[in-house]
């Protein structure tokens, strides 16, 4: 007889699923790589016309790369993890599910941006590295737990040093950019890394249909 | 005593179940893996279900591979809920 517990894990093997072959984090690190080398630029670039319309365009390229990644992510599972290891389509997150993620964004933008302008105001910025670390470090934690994914305990292990180096290294708001690139490339790593392994172990299976 | 779906309770059946349950489709080979049952096993297993009417199974052609999508019905998902409710009654949590 099945325990509540069975249950429970074998409906959630589909989000674990999700997370078995690395294509998620190598994207997401690519992408956080892009945003933290486009935010140095931009803070690189000499006052001027140029620089105004770069900052312009920045937030729309921000977000397109997002959108970007999650249909780049689809695209590679179904060349990629689909014909190895078999087809899903998710289901759609119902509507409260949506308002709550909608939330959280909204939320944390904000949070984000106040800090960045009270911190300019008041010279706090040195200690905005290692307090995004410690978010992001406490985001992976959760994410970890909750998708049964101890691969992001080392995302959790990176950011958190990331962000203490960074305090140290005084860099002012740089760090941040910093923080997203360095990020970015352990994320991208270590999804290439499972992504290889993924790969060996899941030979493009011919046909699997009676 | 609340009776248990018989279709459902079998274990195999129940873990094909509760696999479809989580997603809006997936095909054998995913379901295959992830059961771990035999070819043979899952398709008299999917067969029957797909008799009771709680899973749909769709064949067709991904270029030139065959393509076998499942998925939980309505009925099959409501069942399934009676299943886990009724289950929670017999074991005294409910």
């Amino acid at each position: 007889m099945a325990t509540d517990a069975q249950l429970r894990d074998l409906e959630q093997r589909p989000q674990r699923y999700w997370n078995a072959d690395g294509i998620p984090e190598l994207v997401m690190g690519l992408v956080w790589i892009i945003w933290g080398v486009a935010l140095l630029v931009g803070e690189a670039l000499p006052p001027g016309r140029g620089q105004q319309g770069y900052w312009m365009v920045m937030p729309a390229i921000l977000v397109l790369s997002g959108f970007g990644a999650n249909w780049l992510i689809k695209r590679l599972k179904e060349r990629l993890t689909y014909p190895r290891a078999g087809f899903v389509t998710y289901r759609e997150p119902g509507r409260s599910a949506r308002l709550l993620s909608a939330g959280v964004a909204i939320l944390t933008a904000a949070t984000l941006a106040f800090l960045i302008v009270t911190g300019r105001q008041g010279g706090t910025e040195q200690s905005a590295a290692p307090a995004i670390g410690l978010i992001l470090s406490l985001a992976f934690l959760v994410a970890a737990l909750r998708q049964r994914a101890p691969h992001y305990l080392a995302l959790a292990g990176v950011a958190l040093m990331l962000g203490l180096a960074f305090g140290a290294l005084r860099l002012g708001w740089d760090a941040i950019n910093w923080m997203l690139v360095l990020l970015g490339a352990a994320a991208a790593l270590l999804g290439a890394w499972r992504l290889a392994r993924f790969r060996r172990c899941n030979p493009p299976s011919v046909e699997h249909h009676p | 005593m609340t009776e248990l779906d018989r279709v459902i309770h079998e274990p195999a059946r129940l873990r094909i179940v509760a696999l479809l349950a989580g997603v809006e489709e997936a095909d054998f080979l995913w379901l295959l893996r992830e059961s771990a049952l035999t070819k043979g096993n899952l398709s008299s297993h999917v067969a029957r279900l797909e008799e009771a009417g709680y899973v749909a199974v769709e064949k067709s052609f991904r270029g030139k591979i065959p393509l076998t999508l499942l998925r939980l019905t309505d009925a099959g998902r409501s069942a399934f809920g009676g299943y886990k409710r009724a289950m929670k009654a017999v074991l005294g949590k409910g």
